[in-house]
């Protein structure tokens, strides 16, 4: 499956486009990884945890549309496109989108 | 080049799941985890509220009882009996040389005049003895027991010990809760919180009640009249079960009486019935004359002795 | 006595909220699905180039939106998900549920346009209404694109304005 947030894949052809597929993924750590953040947040630098929190919702939202792409029997997502949003505190919302299109 | 919408598979970015059982799960998972935070919190503030010195609880314990009763003078009257309170307080003395009290400890009994059989030790080392179980005490070795009881949980700090745990538990529960926006539990918790703070655990009820008949026999010199104060409550429990169980943290009555009986034993003291040292007539009399009298109930809130 | 009131309160609450959470969720769902069918037609594309359509499309912005809030039972599943960490299916379901909505409020604009697709669509989420504490309320979610209006065969009239579109 190839990801790309081009719109075109040099040297080869879209064949057919298939759509729209997105991913989300919502997760939230445990309450001693959000008091740590709380504490760290007093001296700045990075948070590892969230870090680590919003990179493994990140992967599970981009495996998700991938999924997708895949029921559709697509072999390329293109045009991809990530935002986050913090739905609830300690709690991220990753979402991913982009066209799902056979190649040649 | 074609341009087609195939339908997306459903259920990829909604996963099915059960919601009852997620619940179950998360509220196991969500209870273990706070339980846990708050034992270690309880037994480190527990821990530490022990060092603070005595004095600072003395004067604390001092603020809060004139802040409770502003108007002294006629909460006296109803309240206090001065004889009974210096036979009470002469017997505390008595009992205090058995027990080492720290440097600058100081026991200060009141009499309560409720109906309630209950004893109790608070901050500052105050100790409330009310009308209610002077009537129903079998004998003053029983009575001796019973303030030895509650003395020794002023000497080992239980009653502060156990406020900084309740302060810290309800701290805790709020931050927790805080922190996750459910503040309605939060609400609800916290008050849990406030209603045990001044509960002393199991370990510490043996501590005071070993401390307890060590005071006695050195007193009268026999452990005779020890387990009477259970037998009573033991007794009481079973005529009116208003307090619910899961309330008390005393231990059975039945294994304190065993485990007072095995230390008699061991240590040797006798436990002769013929030695009971009856209470004092004037006690009895002041009862009396006190009995008919209509004294709102409910005065103590924390119940240390059912 | 007052906490076992507040435990009351909060049971019925949740009891309150499982029930007609899931019936909302339930029906909502079963409208979305029917409603994608019925849409199918209606194609949706995220990328910008146009086809090389034989006629000049005429091109208009579409929108949709929907702000859709979780129920108390899946809020208190949240809350204690955040003690645990992991993942929060609560709010999953509450956003694939908010963002099929705005994507087919969207069609339903272009289809009443008399549009045969969408290009550049984009998805916007917000969470708008903290509710109590930091607890999630609602969510909004923003769908818009260009949607391609194929000239018809008499479509200079309409366009024109010389012929109206029949309403029935």
């Amino acid at each position: 499956m190839l990801i790309s947030n081009l719109e075109i894949v040099p040297g080869r052809q879209v064949v057919q486009h298939l759509g729209l597929v997105q991913g989300s993924s919502v997760r939230a750590k445990h309450i001693g990884r959000d008091i740590m953040a709380g504490l760290k947040n007093v001296f700045g630098g990075e948070l590892k945890g969230y870090t680590e929190l919003l990179q493994e919702a990140r992967e599970e939202a981009t495996q998700r549309m991938i999924q997708q792409a895949k029921g559709i029997g697509a072999n390329a997502v293109l045009n991809v496109r990530f935002s986050t949003s913090s739905v609830a505190q300690g709690a991220a919302e990753l979402f991913v989108y982009g066209t799902a299109v056979v190649l040649d | 080049m074609e341009y087609s919408n195939p339908p997306i598979p459903d259920g990829i970015n909604n996963p099915p799941d059960h919601p009852l059982k997620n619940l179950l799960i998360l509220l196991g998972g969500a209870l273990a985890l706070i339980v846990l935070a708050m034992y270690l919190l309880g037994l480190a503030a527990g821990y530490l509220a022990r060092h603070i010195p005595f004095s600072v609880e003395y004067d604390l314990a001092t603020h809060v009882l004139n802040a409770q009763s502003p108007d002294d003078k006629p909460r006296e009257n109803s309240h206090t009996d001065p004889a009974l309170t210096d036979y009470l307080q002469g017997l505390a003395d008595r009992l205090v040389p058995y027990q080492n009290l720290p440097e600058g400890m100081t026991v200060t009994v009141h009499y309560s005049d409720t109906e309630a059989v209950n004893a109790f030790a608070t901050l500052g080392g105050h100790i409330f003895v009310t009308r209610g179980l002077l009537e129903k005490i079998p004998n003053e070795n029983a009575l001796a027991m019973v303030l030895g009881h509650e003395i020794a949980h002023v000497k080992h700090r239980h009653p502060i010990a156990s406020l900084g745990r309740g302060v810290i538990i309800s701290l805790g529960i709020a931050t927790v809760l805080g922190s996750t926006g459910m503040d309605s539990v939060g609400g609800l918790l916290n008050d849990a919180g406030w209603l045990t703070q001044l509960s002393f655990s199991r370990s510490q009820e043996r501590m005071a009640d070993s401390d307890a008949l060590t005071g006695l026999v050195g007193l009268y010199g026999t452990g005779a009249g020890a387990t009477a104060p259970f037998e009573l409550f033991d007794r009481l429990q079973s005529q009116n079960l208003r307090v619910p169980e899961f309330l008390s943290t005393h231990p059975l009555n039945q294994a304190r009486i065993q485990a007072l009986q095995r230390q008699i034993q061991e240590g040797g003291a006798t436990a002769d019935d013929t030695k009971l040292k009856p209470l004092p007539a004037f006690v009895r009399q002041a009862l009396d004359e006190r009995t008919p009298s209509a004294i709102p109930l409910g005065e103590c809130d924390t119940a240390e002795e059912q | 006595m007052e906490a076992l009131l507040n435990l009351i309160v909060v049971l019925i609450l949740l009891a309150l909220g499982y029930g007609f959470g899931r019936l909302a969720e339930n029906r909502h769902y079963r409208s979305i699905r029917q409603r994608e069918w019925a849409l199918r037609e209606l194609l949706l594309f995220p990328e910008r180039r146009l086809p090389n359509y034989p006629q000049i499309p005429r091109t208009v912005l579409v929108a949709g939106n929907v702000v859709i809030s979780v129920d108390y039972f899946k809020r208190f599943i949240a809350g204690l998900r955040n003690l645990v960490g992991g993942r929060v299916t609560s709010y999953e379901s509450l956003l694939d549920r908010g963002r099929r909505e705005a994507i087919l409020r969207m069609k339903e604009e272009a289809r009443r346009k008399g549009a045969s697709a969408i290009f550049n669509v984009k998805l916007e989420t917000a969470s708008i209404s903290k509710g109590q504490g930091n607890a999630i309320g609602s969510i909004e979610v923003y769908a818009y694109g260009t949607a391609i209006i194929l000239p018809r065969p008499d479509a200079d009239k309409v366009l024109f304005g010389i012929q109206q579109p029949p309403y029935s």
